[in-house]
């Protein structure tokens, strides 16, 4: 490409700069269209080509007009590609291609685009802090040292306690991919504890447990005192 | 074709399958000339038409408000190169920072370097248009037809004249224009 095409292809776009608000001597589009289709009336036409003479932009819109009307006019038939589009556009909405186009011409003028390398180093950041913070919380040990057993005194006592019982049940909350649980646990005297555990269930409803964990008590305006925490450690007793 | 076309743009609107079908080679062509410049490979241009059809049946059809075939092909033109433009900026925002070094260095060096005298681009645009414009209006169409990207077959079709004599006027044009510039030391 030398200077010569390079000046041209600036002219061109300020000539259609200009085209898009065009100047109140100018013709109109709809009118340079009759013209190049052959449908104005000689008087019509001599002023249009008049003014085409003298007005460059205008006689740039005009051959561009002309252009696109003879593609109208003998259009060649559309491509395979385009056909698929169109097919999976009214026969197939749910398509996921057909969905990422519409998405992604929806999206297009709203969002921030974001390099890939950038969305990959974020996925790759968010990984190693879930595995980070995986490390921090740990695991439950494997045996629980002292089976003294204790009612809590204060419920809300935040430091390691062991209590016992019997499990009332086990339900499953794995969350993100990380195994978990949920035990209630009744004691002798009708307390409740719901404790969350990690990893999978290594008691059943009915088993008589020792449970060291970190409690709390639990609002509850009804009904024997309900406490909530988290098992460190959880054992049957038979 | 002109009324027909309007009628299937209203029936697209409507929703109608068949309708979308009709319209679908007329915007096809109207899609590829419009973007001529810009150069795109065929798989880049099918990928921006059905991008372009995409919005267009997504509800921009119905953005229309003209009421003549020119109107049509402006505003079909419009949504195609915008999206020809998105791509291109996509394309380019992304393109090896040698590459872009180079395109910079090609541009801001005037006929490649080679130019005796350097003259700002502004005015040698400037006298560009002045001489354009004080060519005879078939030269100035010829001009304008060869710059938007028409083939001399293209030209020829729409100016009548055989592809052989469009060849050789272009080129003589060309050459005209260059003298003009160079004499200028626009090159």
């Amino acid at each position: 490409m030398d200077r010569l095409d390079r000046l041209t292809e600036r002219l061109i776009g300020d000539l259609d700069r200009h085209a898009e608000s065009p100047a109140s001597a100018c013709v109109e589009l709809a009118v340079l269209g009759e013209r190049a289709a052959g449908g104005l009336t000689s008087a019509a036409q001599a002023r249009v080509d008049a003014h085409l003479d003298e007005c460059l932009a205008c006689l740039n819109a005009f051959i561009e007009v002309r252009d696109l009307l003879q593609g109208v006019a003998a259009p060649a038939p559309a491509s395979a590609g385009l056909r698929r589009t169109l097919d999976e556009l009214i026969g197939e909405a749910s398509s996921p291609r057909v969905w990422r186009r519409v998405v992604d011409a929806l999206r297009r003028p709203l969002v921030l685009r974001v390099p890939a390398w950038t969305a990959a180093a974020a996925a790759v950041a968010g990984l190693l802090l879930t595995w980070a913070t995986l490390q921090t919380v740990g695991r439950p040990g494997g045996t629980v040292e002292s089976p003294s057993v204790d009612r809590l005194a204060p419920a809300n006592a935040r430091t390691e306690r062991t209590i016992a019982g019997v499990v009332s049940s086990v339900r499953d909350a794995t969350s993100n991919g990380v195994d978990a649980h949920v035990v209630s646990v009744t004691d002798a005297s009708g307390a409740t504890y719901v404790l969350f555990a990690w990893g999978w269930p290594t008691v059943h409803a009915g088993e008589s447990v020792e449970v060291v964990g970190i409690f709390t008590r639990a609002d509850q305006s009804s009904g024997g005192p309900v406490y909530q925490g988290v098992a460190t450690a959880l054992r049957r007793t038979r | 074709m002109s009324a027909g076309l309007l009628d299937v743009v209203r029936r697209c609107r409507g929703g109608e399958p068949d309708a979308w079908r009709a319209l679908l080679p007329t915007f096809q062509e109207i899609g590829r000339r419009s973007v001529r410049s810009f150069r795109l490979s065929a798989a880049d241009l099918d990928d921006v038409l059905a991008d372009a059809l995409t919005s267009l049946y997504a509800g921009g059809l119905s953005q229309f408000r003209g009421g003549s075939t020119a109107e049509l092909v402006a505003f079909l033109r419009a949504v195609v190169r915008n999206r020809a433009l998105d791509f291109v900026k996509e394309r380019n925002r992304w393109a090896p920072s040698d590459a872009l070094d180079q395109m910079d260095e090609a541009a801001a060096a005037p006929g490649g370097g080679s130019a005796p005298v350097d003259i700002a681009d502004d005015e040698c645009l400037a006298f560009l248009q002045q001489e354009v414009a004080t060519l005879e209006r078939k030269d100035r169409e010829l001009y304008l037809m060869k710059a938007r990207g028409l083939k001399e077959r293209e030209i020829a079709e729409q100016t009548g004249r055989p592809a052989g004599t469009v060849a050789s006027q272009i080129a003589r044009l060309l050459e005209r224009l260059r003298e003009r510039l160079r004499a200028r030391g626009c090159l």
